[in-house]
């Protein structure tokens, strides 16, 4: 007699993967910026002149190399911004935040492209068109969000 | 330039599938081939459709050989959304080698964390740690913002949009989310999780397999009393970063779109049903602008006025990684065979269904499927 289907037994495995992962030497100076010079860098491409941030290596329409490195104020306008109530657990879940986190895409002076972060300042003027500039992190990881943006 | 026929699909879809992911992806295969009424040994070759990151083991199709029927044969994986690897599948068709095809797409989110290995999808030296700031969620959110900005599109509109998918949800088998009585003041009421994405506005998680046979034309018409053709596909990457994007409008789709309508000879006006993959509120009406059926900035009015828009609730009321964009192929199928019970539109003749893959619309695939 065939056992009726009800419940699987979960097996649980830890998926830890342990890659040290090669950042590439434009993204490496980017982070190191961030972390060690306190400084936002950008990259432009020689062929069509567009400038990127975050920097990486290859200009996808041009399928060039870029190699010109832009040093930036990190001033810049608040293009669209999203209050953040939850935050992802390391567990996977939503939970609710204590205190909300504005999450912001910023038009950089210089910068072509736009630049995901955290925006600070009195929540009435987090909104579309604020002009920002940049703040750095007590402790920094040599991540992007070792920098955030402040309303002026 | 062969044509390829969907002589039959499956479909199961829900929110716990209680049984191993094995037994999931036989039953749906079996049940496809029973259906059709030929045994495994005909297929010619078989495409599995999964993510490693989701399955939790690596080159994960060497464990789902037997229940998709691949034992022994040549056979591979798509490791994307579903919607590539009936493309795969057609292809395989196309190219002469292959008469029939057995493709299956599926995942079962019970099995892992979603929201967690989804964030795996981010660029892991930098932005993948940043968890706060770059989810699946906020990235999302800030593209709703965009679309927003630049169209005038209020909070209260996105709500509308998802209280008529998942009305539109009571009417499909396979959702996850329904409810008949749902209204946008409910959506507003849900739980903000990154504004304006609302808890009711984001997608459901689900269990699923979606499986297809496709066959040239002869052999579709000899299995099948009226096989679904394939008439045009059109498939574009972006870049992954959406800073780079004009966040508010989708040129992907807007590139597949014009491409598959190309292909099949036909123009947005003719679309008569489209099941599209509507992860978030936001993205229906930016599909539906993309996809050529309105003008910039008018696709939440569209999409509530047009009862062909996602007849299912497409995507936000159940979003099986992987399957998702196979199961929007085969719910166009359904309309086109009118066997979509009471998702049933008129009588259409021209379908189209929508995948995607990646943050904010990276990725999409836009197939043309009709009668003839």
């Amino acid at each position: 007699m065939a056992t009726p289907e009800t419940e699987v037994i979960t097996v649980k495995v830890p998926l830890t993967p342990a890659n040290r992962w090669y950042v590439g030497t434009r993204k490496q100076k980017f982070l190191l910026g961030l972390k060690d010079e306190q400084k936002i860098y950008a990259i432009r491409c020689s062929k069509c002149g567009k400038v990127y941030i975050p920097p990486r290596k290859i200009c996808g329409p041009c399928f060039a190399v870029m190699d010109e490195w832009v040093e930036v104020s990190g001033e810049g306008t608040l293009e669209v911004v999203s209050k953040g109530c939850v935050s992802l657990t390391s567990t996977g879940e939503l939970a609710d935040r204590s205190e909300p986190i504005y999450v912001g895409m910023i038009k950089l002076d210089g910068v072509d492209t736009l630049f995901i972060a955290e925006v600070k300042g009195d929540s009435d003027k987090i909104k579309a068109g604020a002009r920002v500039k940049p703040a750095f992190r007590e402790k920094r990881n040599g991540l992007p969000d070792d920098v955030y943006f402040e309303v002026t | 330039m062969r044509k390829v026929g969907i002589v039959g699909y499956k479909i199961t879809c829900a929110d716990k599938v209680s049984s191993s992911r094995e037994m999931m992806i036989f039953r749906t295969t079996k049940a496809l081939l029973d259906e059709v009424g030929i045994h495994r040994r005909e297929l010619d070759t078989v495409v599995d459709c999964s993510n490693d990151y989701y399955d939790g083991r690596t080159i994960s199709n060497v464990f789902t050989v037997e229940p998709t029927g691949g034992f022994m044969k040549n056979e591979s994986k798509v490791e994307d959304d579903g919607i590539l690897v009936v493309l795969m599948g057609m292809i395989r068709v196309m190219t002469g080698i292959y008469d029939l095809v057995l493709v299956a797409a599926h995942s079962k989110a019970t099995e892992f964390r979603p929201l967690l290995q989804r964030q795996a999808q981010f660029d892991q030296t930098g932005d993948r740690q940043c968890t706060d700031i770059i989810n699946e969620v906020s990235v999302s959110a800030l593209q709703a913002q965009s679309y927003m900005k630049q169209y005038n599109v209020s909070e209260d509109d996105l709500a509308e949009v998802a209280a008529k998918d998942i009305r539109a949800g009571a009417s499909n088998p396979y959702a996850v989310r329904r409810d008949s009585d749902m209204t946008a003041e409910k959506v507003l009421a849900s739980k903000i999780l990154y504004s304006p994405i609302r808890e009711l506005e984001m997608y459901a998680f689900a269990d699923a397999c979606c499986a297809f046979l496709l066959a040239e034309e002869k052999k579709a018409k000899k299995l099948a009393k009226k096989p679904i053709w394939i008439l045009g596909v059109g498939n574009y990457q972006d870049t992954y970063y959406i800073g780079d994007r004009k966040l508010w409008k989708v040129e992907g789709i807007e590139m597949a779109a014009s491409e598959a309508y190309k292909k099949a000879g036909i123009k947005p006006k003719n679309v008569q049903v489209a099941q599209v993959a509507n992860n978030f509120a936001h993205q229906e009406p930016m599909i539906c602008e993309a996809l050529g059926f309105c003008g910039e900035g008018k696709g939440v009015e569209f999409a509530l006025k047009n009862k062909w828009v996602n007849p299912s609730g497409g995507t936000l009321v159940a979003n099986p990684y992987c399957a998702a964009g196979a199961i929007s192929v085969a719910l166009a199928c359904m309309q086109l065979k009118g066997e979509a019970g009471k998702m049933q539109v008129d009588s259409p003749k021209i379908a189209l269904a929508h995948g995607q893959e990646g943050i904010c619309m990276q990725k999409n695939v836009i197939m043309v499927l009709g009668l003839k």
